[in-house]
């Protein structure tokens, strides 16, 4: 028997891996996209609260930075004296003291100036948190939604592996990339394109998505094999003993000497990050997670715990110190968030997650695309899935850019909006018979809520600090760009060449209905 | 569902061969996959965390993690690959019922 491609594969094998990519894409292919693409948002949420927020943008006008107690006084005063507090500390010229109390299972957020001093109650989420959460948890309640996302990061994977071994000429084909013979061949040299040179980077998402996903599903089964069960032990042998209030009052050290003598002890990396438990008890501490120059490590930072009645370390946690499954566990949140690289890292994560969003809605199209013939039949009872992909990829790229909209200019007004807007989209791909034209529709009206906001946001920011500025202009040239796509989107099915114009009825335009 | 249980539109003429005088993917192929692929999984963790030689009891747990989920996805694709309902039934539950034994083992002794 022939046997294919670089594995040296049956025919039949070949098949049933395609089988299989197909039914994986064709069912789970929306779900994909919307953890994709918001994921690919998401990416975004720590280095834009300054632009969502412009109450919150810090712009340091010659004066002196202000001192981390002095600060957490302030936040103190705001949030009470006896919350448990995680505070991230100001990086200067650029963000101010966030500080975030837990009462009563809501969380409270607050922004400190570091040079007026300022405090700036949240307005509710912001659109990038939104977004993040519909990502790791698709809005469900926890932690089911986080087992979902899990167990799609597992599909995905199989996807993506049956993809490659259905493709014996993936090598081949490569640089083929045909766009006029029919929409079906264009859609699936454009899948097989982006899905190789998208592979090791859907690889890499997948399968750390899937440990973050899941991690609360295993971890008790690895507990009990490698602790005897005992989940007491487990967590103190990472995060340390775990103390309780003791009742008794105490004075608090100032932090800031703490975090000078640890910076001083471990050259090369910051405190980004503090978390306050019990302040004021006598079993006081704060735990101090360092990373290694912002955004450059591999591995997750270090924490080390520290009492704050007489400053002794209770425990340090750390991967990197640890065997090397620690340390690859240690990398799975690093890499699946891009926090090794820098700016530039995770824009090139932008970019791939952009593109494996295409290779996500180029694979179902190739699906729907080979339903024609049963709609040519009457046989149409795919038709309502193909509309379900239309409204829904669509419909959560404009109304996500309607929800970046409203999160810098109406906070309060993100969830509806993006609910709305993303209904209303549905709604229309089901009642419109013109899906080219709801396409090219969607993409001129995202681009244009692109480009209002970039340049609304430059005319009625009150402190434009440059990296305002250059998220305005990155919305806008996005934003152009979108809306420019409209006018090169195709505006029907292109005719087949030498043959008698198709007269079937397309799953997408239902032109001959 | 199509006749003789294959899942529809992959017995559509451009995938012939899942059809299932090919043998071809059944409801019995998905539950097996289901059930017997996560069992699989989760009885490799469990063996790479009780028999990996120890560092600090925390590292095997790590790589009992990591081992899940590289295997979950390899174990449903073989399972899916069985020529019919029963052998993948038989893919599924076999290797996990071995897994999880030799761990439950390796755990109490």
């Amino acid at each position: 028997m022939k046997r294919l491609g670089p594995f040296k594969l049956r025919r039949d094998t070949v098949q049933r891996f395609y089988g299989i990519h197909s039914w994986l894409g064709s069912l789970g292919g929306l779900v994909f996209f919307i953890c994709v693409f918001s994921g690919t948002l998401a990416l975004f949420e720590r280095e834009l609260i300054a632009w969502e927020r412009p109450a919150t943008r810090v712009t340091a006008d010659g004066a002196e930075m202000m001192g981390v107690d002095e600060l957490l006084e302030l936040a103190r005063g705001r949030l009470g004296e006896d919350q448990d507090l995680f505070v991230m500390l100001p990086v200067a010229g650029e963000t101010g003291l966030q500080a975030r109390a837990f009462r009563d299972g809501r969380v409270e957020k607050i922004f400190v100036d570091p040079y007026s001093g300022a405090v700036v109650e949240d307005e509710g989420h912001t659109a990038f948190e939104f977004l993040t959460h519909l990502h790791t948890d698709l809005h469900l309640p926890r932690p089911f939604g986080r087992y979902l996302v899990g167990l799609l990061g597992i599909f995905m994977l199989m996807s993506l592996i049956s993809g490659v071994m259905a493709h014996p000429k993936l090598i081949r084909d490569l640089f083929l990339l045909r766009w006029r013979p029919s929409l079906r061949l264009s859609f699936s040299d454009l899948h097989k394109q982006v899905g190789v040179w998208g592979l090791l980077f859907g690889l890499a998402m997948a399968f750390t998505g899937a440990i973050i996903g899941l991690l609360g599903l295993f971890a008790p089964v690895m507990v009990l094999s490698a602790f005897g069960g005992d989940v007491g032990k487990a967590t103190e042998a990472f995060s340390g003993p775990s103390f309780e209030a003791v009742g008794l009052e105490a004075e608090m050290l100032p932090v800031a000497p703490l975090i000078d003598e640890l910076e001083g002890q471990r050259p090369g990396f910051e405190v980004a990050s503090l978390f306050f438990r019990r302040w004021g008890d006598e079993s006081a501490e704060v735990a101090l997670n360092l990373e290694r120059a912002p955004y450059r490590q591999l591995t997750t930072g270090e924490t080390h715990r520290v009492s704050m009645v007489d400053g002794r370390t209770l425990h340090v946690s750390t991967f990197a110190d640890r065997g090397v499954g620690a340390r690859l566990f240690g990398a799975v949140q690093p890499v699946h968030y891009g926090l090794f690289g820098g700016l530039g890292l995770k824009l090139l994560y932008f970019v791939a997650g952009l593109v494996l969003s295409l290779g996500i809605v180029t694979g179902t199209m190739i699906w729907l695309e080979r339903r024609r013939p049963a709609v040519a039949e009457g046989r149409d009872r795919w038709f309502w899935l193909g509309r379900l992909h239309l409204g829904g990829c669509l419909g959560l790229v404009l109304a996500s850019a309607v929800a970046v909209a409203a999160g810098r200019f109406a906070p309060a007004d993100v969830e509806p909006s993006f609910w709305l807007t993303w209904l209303l989209v549905l709604g229309a791909s089901f009642a419109v018979r013109d899906a080219f034209g709801l396409v090219r529709a969607g993409a001129f009206v995202t681009g244009t809520v692109l480009v209002v906001t970039g340049v609304g946001d430059l005319m009625l920011s009150p402190r434009l600090t440059p990296e305002v500025r250059q998220v305005d202009l990155v919305l806008l040239v996005l934003g152009l760009l979108t809306a420019a796509s409209a006018t090169v989107s195709p505006r029907g099915r292109p005719e087949p060449r030498a043959r008698v114009a198709d007269p079937a009825a397309s799953l997408l335009t239902r032109e001959s209905s | 569902m199509t006749t003789a249980g294959t899942l529809g539109p992959t017995a559509e003429p451009s995938a012939r061969a899942t059809s299932p005088k090919a043998g071809g993917l059944t409801f019995g192929h998905v539950v097996a996959t289901l059930l017997g692929g996560t069992l699989i999984a989760f009885g490799s963790g469990l063996a790479v965390t009780i028999f990996l030689p120890g560092y600090d009891g925390l590292d095997e747990a790590f790589f009992g993690g990591l081992t899940l989920a590289a295997v979950w996805p390899v174990a449903n694709l073989w399972i899916l690959f069985a020529p019919n309902a029963r052998r993948a039934w038989l893919r599924g539950l076999l290797p996990a019922v071995v897994l999880i034994g030799v761990s439950a083992a390796g755990l109490l002794l």
